[in-house]
């Protein structure tokens, strides 16, 4: 389900599709003002989103000013995505007596390349530039998404691996505001951290 | 594999005594250097996995930690793997030469410092003076494979670790540290982490000894959530009562405990819900679950000369993987037992409320769990005892729903 822009004044639509879920649309209302829809299912991935829905405060759209437009929609993306996702591996999850070893074979073939699709998915989605993965972490964070929160901070420990203090500085222009005395006692109370 | 008890006999108290047995099998096989070697990897490919995967070493060094493991008894799964898509060129990410990094607030920077190695993690506290702050503001988490200290250092690394964080510490795995000669470190380090309130603590001991023993403060480790202890002599209990209130997860690897400190431990850890042990060689051992909280209780290899699950209201998983001799496992009082196995029917006796399981015999009721849905039995068809056993059996767990056989073919 791809977000949509729609009009901002247009209330929630009601769609339910197959038996299973109840796919109602949600309206999620960017910081600038742009409305986008998602199903009830993805949306709920944010436990922010989840307790306004079951608090009753969802029906007009759901207002979020913290969340700019280019972020919602990358957030939305990722929902869409994982819960797609989680609804798969419930029902593989079914009855594990029931499959037999050859079944079992053919699951795991396929979450397996589920499973693929969605790492390289998320990977391209942190692919991006500094100021959008912060917006993205801070966004996840409001939202309370934890998926998106971790995988966006390991994003950025990543970059943080491997890399001198100083080229860490570099990358990410963080003032060193100590002085060279400050700093140099800091580097020897914690030898240990930084003598290899 | 035989390390763990054989003859039944032997009581090991000294470490003389410990070496001498290895010396003995080294006389048939591999030598004891080899039987260790295989052993310690083996236990450590138990354990949960690490929060933080080590980062690419030298491959000899952390090849053990970093192997596809499986963990019988993990309750920690939620580990966000690192992506693996195209490597990002910095430069790339370098858009307007702005400090965007500092708009997060101190708890995301946290979040973020957790998902690096522990020298990593420390390293960015000399970043600025707000990640100073950052960092002492982080729960600790050491893992001592991220430490690359020269092995003779290790000990001391891991201390000095743990003393320059104020506290608290959120989760310390040791798993490739000797501590030979470094008792006064030991007891030190493990004081420190009961002082800063560690929740998560993997400690194992690298051989030899195989009888180190264990501080005692580890039992004032009030705030842990999880234990497992590798290679270890364990303290006594009725000199320091243990101090576990919440205590989820208890795992007992390669160490030497009594019964009664097993016994003192299961009745002061009142939200125990996961007990294990692998290869415990105390001989001359009975294992008696008393607790009602334990849901999963897991033995692999070892000796016990008796297994009785006196009272577990809420015992679901008993898990064996045994050896050597034969032994009885007595359910007393399992209400909830669903899954069972693989009980050996060459070394189980089984024993359900108080009567003697024979092959043939006429079940009665009392003899019986319907609790139990999964049974994973192993079985030696070309034995006749045994092939009447397991239909025996199959009448004592009326609701049975998977029953898995593992045949055993005689070997002359």
């Amino acid at each position: 389900m791809a977000a949509t822009p729609a009009d901002a004044s247009s209330s929630s639509s009601e769609a339910v599709v197959g038996g299973e879920k109840s796919n109602k649309m949600i309206t999620l209302i960017s910081s600038d003002g742009e409305s986008f829809e998602a199903t009830e299912e993805a949306a709920k991935m944010s436990v922010t989103i989840k307790h306004m829905i079951e608090d009753g405060c969802a029906d007009d759209g759901i207002p979020l000013p913290n969340v700019p437009a280019k972020i919602l929609s990358m957030v939305i993306e990722y929902c869409n995505k994982h819960a797609a996702d989680a609804d798969d591996t419930n029902k593989h999850v079914a009855d594990p007596a029931d499959a037999d070893e050859d079944d079992d074979n053919n699951n795991n073939n396929a979450s397996a390349g589920e499973k693929e699709d969605l790492k390289s998915f998320d990977a391209s989605l942190v692919a991006v530039d500094q100021a959008t993965l912060f917006d993205i972490i801070l966004a996840a964070n409001f939202l309370s998404i934890k998926g998106l929160l971790d995988l966006a901070c390991q994003k950025v420990a990543d970059d943080i691996k491997d890399k001198s203090v100083e080229e860490v500085r570099e990358i990410f222009k963080i003032e060193n505001d100590f002085t060279k005395e400050e700093e140099e006692a800091v580097r020897k109370e914690n030898a240990w951290a930084f003598n290899e | 594999m035989d390390a763990a008890g054989g003859g039944g006999e032997e009581v090991f108290v000294t470490y003389a005594q410990i070496g001498a047995y290895f010396s003995l099998l080294a006389l048939e096989g591999p030598s004891a250097q080899d039987r260790i070697d295989r052993i310690v990897p083996y236990l450590i490919s138990l354990l949960p996995p690490p929060f933080v995967p080590a980062p690419d070493a030298d491959a000899d060094e952390s090849s053990d930690s970093d192997d596809d493991h499986f963990s019988l008894t993990s309750s920690d799964d939620d580990i966000a793997a690192p992506a693996d898509g195209p490597a990002v060129d910095p430069a790339a990410q370098d858009g307007d030469g702005q400090d965007h990094i500092s708009r997060l607030p101190d708890d995301l920077l946290s979040n973020i410092v957790s998902c690096l190695p522990t020298n990593e993690a420390a390293r960015t506290m000399v970043l600025s003076t707000r990640w100073r702050s950052v960092w002492a503001a982080t729960p600790l988490l050491v893992d001592d494979t991220h430490l690359r200290a020269a092995d003779r250092h290790a000990v001391r690394a891991l201390s000095r670790c743990v003393a320059a964080h104020p506290g608290p510490v959120r989760a310390v795995r040791v798993t490739h540290t000797s501590f030979h000669r470094q008792e006064y470190a030991l007891e030190r380090l493990v004081a420190s982490l009961a002082a800063k309130n560690v929740q998560d603590l993997i400690l194992f001991n690298r051989p030899w000894p195989l009888d180190m023993p264990l501080p005692d403060d580890i039992l004032s480790c009030g705030s842990l959530t999880r234990l497992y202890i590798g290679f270890w002599r364990f303290p006594d209990t009725a000199a320091h009562q243990p101090a576990f209130p919440n205590l989820h997860e208890l795992g007992l690897f390669h160490s030497i405990i009594e019964d009664r400190d097993v016994d003192a431990l299961l009745a002061h850890c009142s939200k125990l819900r996961i007990l294990s042990f692998a290869m415990a060689y105390s001989c001359g051992s009975r294992l008696r679950i008393r607790s009602s909280s334990l849901r999963v209780m897991m033995e692999w290899r070892c000796g016990f000369n008796e297994i009785i699950v006196e009272d577990a209201p809420c015992l679901e998983r008993l898990l064996f993987h045994s050896i050597s001799d034969r032994r009885p496992v007595r359910i007393v009082n399992a209400p909830r037992l669903e899954v069972l196995g693989f009980l050996d029917l060459q070394i189980h006796a089984l024993e359900i409320g108080g009567i003697v399981i024979r092959a043939g015999m006429n079940v009665r009721a009392s003899a019986m769990l319907p609790s139990l849905k999964i049974l994973a039995v192993k079985v030696q068809f070309s034995h006749a005892t045994e092939a009447k056993m397991l239909h025996t059996l199959l009448r004592c767990f009326p609701h049975l729903q998977t029953l898995h056989v593992m045949v055993v073919y005689a070997s002359y």
